[in-house]
């Protein structure tokens, strides 16, 4: 039995942040110095009263629609957030009864953030091929909106709202799975983090101070802080190996890749990482002019595009890449027949 | 590794730079194009012309360009 990718649909809450708006608010970065250097036009912001499982169960519905799939089948539900619903329930159960997926479906979140939707096929993959599931759906919703603190410009120009729904089945695949590798450093934990608010830095009822880290940035640890410069040296050291990795588990050569997907982080580190291995550029996917860096919806959406422009011809192999936020890290093969 | 051909690369990885507007004294501070781009265009520069990763806090730690280019040439030996 193995796991092949079946359908995937994505959605994006309906208020836009565009670069006019932001150049007005940070002046030293004017509209086309941000689509110049990071590659982002528009970005998609949740209001205040929707939450990761409605953009989850948006995507969901669409793909559900979009590709006539009866709910009744699905026996899995993964979950990929890093803003869910509640502390408990699991946001996944709660998913489950919004779509009217049968109460005998197994249904789980998982937190991770650019690596997620990576590691969600392969997890989809091992409950297939182990005999666990037979129609996984796989949603990856992210609302780091929530997270940003409205003074801090560099995040605010990155990141937008969204998630992805994705169907792995079992089926003699048009697009099978595999294999997958992995990775964690947990060492580049502080470098991408909303410090207070969970366990280990509980809410005081008393905001934390505005201040700005040693090399000027904006810092507030009730909110998301990132480390550019350690997230890109990160990039930088594990990204070759991970590619390399990837291909010599999968007995292929780089050349034997028709399409490369990373997480569209912005177009500064897809340039260097397209530089850095060699890559030719019709063979990196890039989309991310209207929707900012959307966390681990981005490959599924990178994806979704891909397939829709007719970038994926038959027989193909492309090469899913994220990696981000933990340090977490993951690539997988799709094979399209 | 010579300092000129350094500071060329650097110049050619900072955007809007006036060429031959940087010599070793410059201060970063200085640089009127200096911003968190720019610090991650240098460090890009530096891992493809040199194959040498420099951090965030080195490049706090360097005043001018000179004590950069020290810290590249150090870690090249």
């Amino acid at each position: 039995m193995k796991a092949a990718l079946k359908a995937i649909s994505y959605y994006l809450p309906p208020r836009v942040l565009g670069n006019q708006e932001l150049a007005r608010l940070f002046p030293e970065w004017p509209a086309e110095k941000i689509v110049h250097k990071l590659g982002i036009e528009e970005r998609h912001i949740v209001d205040e009263g929707t939450c990761s499982s409605d953009l989850g169960v948006e995507s969901a519905r669409r793909l559900l629609a979009e590709h006539t799939i009866d709910p009744a089948t699905i026996d899995f539900v993964l979950f990929c957030t890093q803003s869910p619903d509640y502390f408990l329930p699991t946001t996944a159960c709660l998913i489950q009864d919004r779509l009217g997926i049968p109460v005998n479906a197994g249904a789980l979140d998982f937190n991770l953030g650019c690596s997620g939707y990576v590691y969600g096929l392969g997890l989809a993959q091992g409950l297939i091929e182990s005999g666990s599931a037979r129609n996984v759906l796989l949603i990856v919703a992210e609302t780091y909106s929530r997270y940003i603190h409205p003074q801090d410009k560099s995040v605010r120009t990155l990141f937008g709202d969204g998630a992805a729904a994705t169907l792995i089945g079992s089926t003699d695949g048009a697009a099978s799975l595999g294999p997958f590798v992995y990775g964690s450093d947990g060492k580049g934990a502080d470098n991408l983090i909303v410090k207070n608010g969970a366990a280990r830095h509980p809410s005081t009822g008393r905001s934390a101070p505005d201040s700005l880290d040693a090399a000027g940035n904006f810092r507030n640890d009730d909110y998301l802080y990132m480390n550019g410069p350690e997230i890109y040296n990160f990039t930088l050291r594990t990204i070759p190996k991970l590619v390399d990795d990837t291909l010599s588990r999968s007995a292929l050569r780089l050349e034997d890749v028709n399409l490369f997907v990373f997480h569209q982080a912005n177009k500064f580190m897809l340039d260097t990482i397209e530089k850095k291995l060699r890559i030719p550029s019709d063979k990196l996917y890039r989309y991310m002019l209207p929707v900012g860096n959307t966390v681990s919806a981005t490959i599924p959406i990178a994806l979704y595009h891909a397939l829709k422009e007719g970038r994926i011809s038959r027989p193909s192999t492309v090469m899913l890449v994220g990696f981000g936020v933990g340090y977490s890290w993951a690539a997988g093969i799709i094979h399209f027949k | 590794m010579d300092i000129q051909s350094f500071i060329q690369q650097l110049e050619d990885a900072i955007d809007g730079i006036t060429k031959g507007s940087t010599n070793p004294t410059t201060n970063f501070k200085d640089i009127e194009q200096w911003d968190s781009m720019a610090a991650l265009t240098v460090i890009g520069m530096v891992d493809s012309e040199y194959g040498i990763q420099i951090s965030s806090d080195d490049l706090l730690q360097c005043k001018t360009v000179e004590e950069l280019f020290n810290i590249v040439k150090a870690r090249k030996q």
